[in-house]
């Protein structure tokens, strides 16, 4: 069975962001964090009853917009908003969203 | 990795398959050079146009990114209705461009446009030199069919105001409103989509029933409806039973909501069989693109501006990009939340062409709230992909707040979102 090295792993996505600083452009944010931001603000800051969504356990991000979308009845604005976004969209924003940070 | 611990990275990578990773492949990781030398030129500085400016630049550290705005100061139109109601300063929905242009090397040019040289590729205006651009954004709002219903006319808006833009109107719908005699009707009439902010005559119906009701409680609001059916529409119904009952009266186009003609003077209505008086007259007009983008050609038939919703680029203008309620997103409405993120879409499409990229299918999300009362909001949201078959938007998810839904909580996101999103736009 094939096997993950997992500190390699970690040594290259540690890295990352030291590589970025050399590259030519800032990477995009993933697309459909358009829409998020649009109601959590710029870096996903959150105020008041908005909840903030920058800086969390990716893990936790996605099981949440799972539950988003798995709740029945009135589930409010993120109930409809979790059933058109797929599950690499959620790993795409909890990713971003883990990592973001204040753009001002 | 400071922060996330060794289980979490693991659940995570688990999750996304390694995207992360395999990012130097993957279809999100976008390196378009930075490019110092392209002329990006944005007209109009509403939601939409202001935020392409801003999105511009956190996307290419280099190019050059002119706003064209007329006004020096933005008055928002989310809000409006509340101030029209008394429960909002008018001051609060003033955004200025200030920071705008101090945070993301915006050049402001303060001047009125006249005109797009779609050949010599710039944007001539009324007072100063033309402005060249390689791309341009033109994000021109709507405006009004003065042809439409006999007898409304510009004119004829400072005794019957539309109040469907922020500002003066708004004020003349506000002082009409603290005059009215204690009984007195108010009549707001809605035309048929589309137009801007589908759900927005619905909640000035309600916050004036509010002001009504704390006011002049035998006042009445009539709705005249064009249409036979609106957005949100058994959350309304369901909130006006409960917070105004008997108070608002929603007449839809099969029961004659649809109007004829008006006679602003006398502020009667007159439908297919009947005519209605009132003591206020809400005329809300029917709509279509801002005048310049009529002026340059952008618009089709409809009056609207027909764009790929790949990159927003339109249609029948190469090179120029229509977002915001002046182009045809359907089934997206003409929202300010929709400009916003069209305009984020927009940005990156605009960039990634003067690159040679190939945008990106995006995903858009809408959502709106409207207030029924100071303390009760309901809200519809939907996400919207492109469909590579019809080369059109299409939606993958859609709900509205539906009766018994938590209203109290509703507007209180509807509060923070206010604050949230002017900040997302304007700083």
């Amino acid at each position: 069975m094939y096997r993950l090295h997992i500190p390699a792993l970690m040594l290259v996505l540690s890295a990352a962001p030291l590589l970025a600083a050399d590259l030519p452009a800032p990477e995009r944010p993933p697309i459909a964090s358009f829409g998020c931001t649009g109601c959590h603000g710029a870096s996903g800051e959150g105020y008041e009853s908005i909840p903030r969504i920058s800086g969390k356990p990716e893990a936790d991000f996605m099981q949440k917009m799972q539950a988003f979308r798995a709740a029945t009845g009135s589930t409010g604005v993120m109930g409809r908003i979790a059933r058109g976004v797929d599950d690499r969209e959620y790993a795409e924003l909890a990713r971003y969203f883990g990592h973001a940070e204040k753009t001002r | 990795m400071t922060g996330v611990t060794r289980r979490q990275f693991l659940a995570s990578a688990a999750a996304t398959g390694f995207l992360g990773l395999a990012g130097c492949a993957g279809r999100r990781l976008r390196h378009a050079k930075p490019n110092a030398n392209a002329r990006v030129v944005v007209l109009g500085g509403g939601f939409g146009g202001a935020t392409a400016a801003k999105h511009l630049r956190l996307f290419d550290p280099l190019v050059k990114i002119t706003l064209i705005e007329r006004h020096k100061v933005y008055l928002s139109c989310p809000g409006s209705n509340e101030a029209i109601a008394g429960l909002r300063r008018a001051r609060a929905l003033r955004h200025n461009y200030k920071e705008l242009v101090g945070n993301y090397g915006i050049d402001l040019v303060t001047a009125e446009a006249i005109g797009i040289d779609l050949r010599q590729k710039a944007v001539n205006l009324a007072d100063g030199p033309s402005v060249p651009y390689d791309r341009l954004i033109v994000a021109p709002g709507i405006d009004f069919r003065w042809d439409a219903i006999p007898g409304y006319d510009e004119a004829a808006s400072e005794i019957v105001p539309h109040a469907w833009k922020a500002g003066h109107q708004m004020t003349v719908l506000r002082r009409q409103l603290r005059a009215i005699k204690n009984g007195g009707v108010v009549i707001i009439t809605v035309p048929e989509n589309p137009y801007r902010c589908p759900p927005g005559p619905y909640e000035r119906a309600s916050l004036i029933a509010h002001f009504l009701s704390q006011n002049k409680p035998r006042s009445k609001v009539l709705i005249l409806d064009a249409k036979t059916a609106f957005s949100k529409q058994a959350a309304f119904q369901q909130g006006w039973k409960e917070l105004y009952p008997g108070m608002i009266e929603w007449i839809s186009a099969e029961k004659q909501g649809r109007i004829d003609s008006i006679e602003p003077a006398r502020r009667i209505v007159h439908t297919e069989f009947g005519q209605h008086r009132a003591a206020v007259l809400n005329v809300i007009p029917p709509q279509k693109a801002g005048r310049l983008a009529e002026l340059a050609g952008l618009t089709d038939a409809s009056g609207w501006c027909p764009v790929n919703p790949l990159s927003f680029e339109s249609t029948l203008a190469p090179g120029v990009h229509v977002i915001g309620d002046a182009c045809i997103a359907t089934p997206m409405p003409k929202s300010a939340f929709a400009a916003n993120a069209q305009a984020k879409v927009c940005a990156g499409a605009v960039l990634d062409q003067l690159a040679g990229i190939e945008p990106e299918a995006p995903t858009l999300i809408n959502n709106c709230y409207s207030l029924l009362g100071p303390d009760d909001a309901i809200s519809v949201s939907g996400v919207y992909g492109y469909s590579k078959s019809d080369r059109t938007l299409t939606a993958l998810s859609a709900g509205e707040s539906q009766p018994g839904s938590n209203r109290r909580r509703e507007a209180q996101d509807a509060h923070s979102w206010y604050e949230l999103f002017m900040r997302e736009v304007f700083n």
